[in-house]
């Protein structure tokens, strides 16, 4: 396991809304191993602490006054692969929570009355595991169906995956699930990261084969 | 006259009849066929109307669904929008404020947690499920469980996969959360309950195919014929009526309680 719970972990939270900023400030005191180390509360501060670094999680709202969180999770994940990106969102709509996995997030924290909560929801993901909701993994088991316009998904699911994807879209717990498949609580959460992880390489290689059937881009050819 | 100035004479008034009566047969038979070419022609012509006419309706009536299709996601970004910026950071902030409040405005915070709640299983319903009733039900425990959780009850989640309800758009998906939502609160304020059971498989109902839930608890049960619908029945039931669904409240002192739920998997004509 890459993290234990003693570890430090420096904290960058891109948000908004001071009410909101309090509530993740009193919520990460519980432990002491989070540190917040940087805060931006627009997407123009958020690229310069982006670019500065120095973090190993970026909490990022959506909804910044002067744009989208999703140009900067897409910053993050290009410029430091091993810092986790989770957005906080209060209902967690599975198209931005999509959208925001496919820029390169790895989870979502909710912002509304068990914010309190967020500490063990930050944690887990430095554990390698990510949470998702039922309506989100139905819609993934949509996302990586075979479809004839499109090209093959250079990352198919394995059948294991589809097996996770489809307990979780019924509502089964990562325990239950563990009990029913065999493995362990922490290998299921740790399938829940790898489809994320799949489901960003798709989305990246899916635009590329967009644009470049469109003309937009030259394929490197082989060789050069 | 010689006889071959006859024949001469003869045989030109025969070559001249032979000629009109061949140039009229021609031009008959260019006439014939000329009308017989503009009939195909226009048969042709007719054919070719007919074919275009039906695929200008199709591409018509493929243009209106993809409209209304386009108009039915439009409205429901509009209507998470209005909620998660509007309603929903409202109710977030009016909460965080409460509490901070402390003792005084405890029942402040009931109530604004159990709007946040609602408000919650409403953007469930507008959430594209593909008309999966398992999945609905999953969201409905995804939301209620912790709070379950602090009250001591446990899920004994059965839930098989079960194919997708072609007519269960937003509308008829708020309506089976609502019913089970109602539910799980009765058991949780008034049960005594350590487990609530949801199951949902595909079941036969005077040989139509459809899903069932059933919900059930292992609490002290509460008298199914009281009319004070204090249990919120008076909903739960006008709610399955609106869904063309067969609703069963079962229950006996002591011995729990039990919600069924039967949806046909295509309804009929006379619930739309």
């Amino acid at each position: 396991m890459a993290a234990t719970d003693q570890d430090i972990v420096r904290i960058a939270v891109i948000e908004d809304d001071q009410a909101a900023l309090d509530r993740v400030t009193s919520a990460l005191a519980v432990d002491p191993g989070l540190v917040i180390a940087s805060i931006a509360r627009n997407v123009a501060d958020g690229r310069k602490l982006i670019e500065a670094g120095g973090y190993d999680v970026m909490l990022c709202d959506l909804g910044l006054p002067d744009g989208s969180g999703i140009t900067l999770i897409r910053q993050s994940a290009k410029l430091h692969p091993k810092s986790d990106v989770i957005v906080i969102t209060i209902f967690a709509e599975q198209s931005k929570v999509l959208d925001s996995i496919k820029a390169g997030a790895r989870g979502f924290l909710l912002k509304d009355d068990r914010f309190d909560q967020c500490a063990e929801g930050i944690r887990e993901i430095r554990r390698g595991g990510s949470p998702i909701s039922p309506s989100i993994a139905r819609q993934l088991l949509k996302e990586f169906q075979p479809h004839e316009a499109r090209q093959e998904l250079s990352e198919p699911l394995s059948k294991r995956e589809s097996e996770v994807l489809n307990l979780l879209a019924r509502g089964f717990s990562f325990i239950e699930i563990g009990d029913l498949l065999k493995i362990s609580r922490s290998t299921v959460a740790t399938y829940v990261k790898n489809i994320y992880q799949k489901l960003e390489v798709n989305s990246r290689s899916e635009a590329v084969f967009e644009a470049s059937s469109l003309g937009i881009i030259d394929m490197p050819h082989q060789g050069r | 006259m010689t006889t071959s100035a006859l024949i001469a004479v003869l045989g030109t008034f025969v070559a001249a009849i032979l000629a009109a009566v061949f140039w009229t047969v021609r031009q008959r038979r260019n006439l014939l066929q000329k009308i017989s070419v503009t009939e195909e022609q226009n048969h042709a012509l007719g054919e070719r109307i007919e074919k275009t006419k039906a695929r200008l309706l199709a591409s018509e009536n493929a243009r209106r669904n993809l409209e209304v299709s386009n108009a039915v996601t439009m409205e429901r970004d509009r209507i998470m929008r209005e909620i998660h910026d509007g309603i929903g950071s409202g109710l977030v902030a009016a909460l965080a404020s409460a509490e901070k409040q402390g003792k005084e405005s405890s029942t402040a915070v009931v109530a604004l947690k159990g709007a946040l709640a609602d408000l919650k299983i409403a953007v469930d319903s507008l959430e594209p499920v593909e008309g999966n009733v398992a999945t609905l039900l999953a969201s409905l425990r995804y939301r209620l469980e912790p709070d379950l959780r602090k009250s001591g009850i446990a899920f004994d989640w059965k839930v098989d996969d079960v194919p997708s309800l072609p007519w269960l758009d937003a509308p008829n998906a708020l309506h089976v959360l609502r019913i089970f939502q109602e539910s799980i609160v009765n058991i949780v304020s008034h049960a005594e309950a350590t487990i609530i059971r949801v199951e949902c498989r595909v079941e036969l109902s005077q040989s139509r195919p459809g899903v069932v839930v059933a919900v059930s608890d292992n609490g002290k049960g509460y008298d199914v014929t009281s009319k004070s619908g204090g249990h919120g029945t008076k909903n739960i039931k006008a709610r399955a009526e609106a869904l063309g669904a067969q609703l069963k409240l079962e229950s006996e002192p002591n011995n729990g309680s039990r919600t069924t739920l039967w949806l046909p998997l295509i309804r009929g004509r006379s619930n739309v």
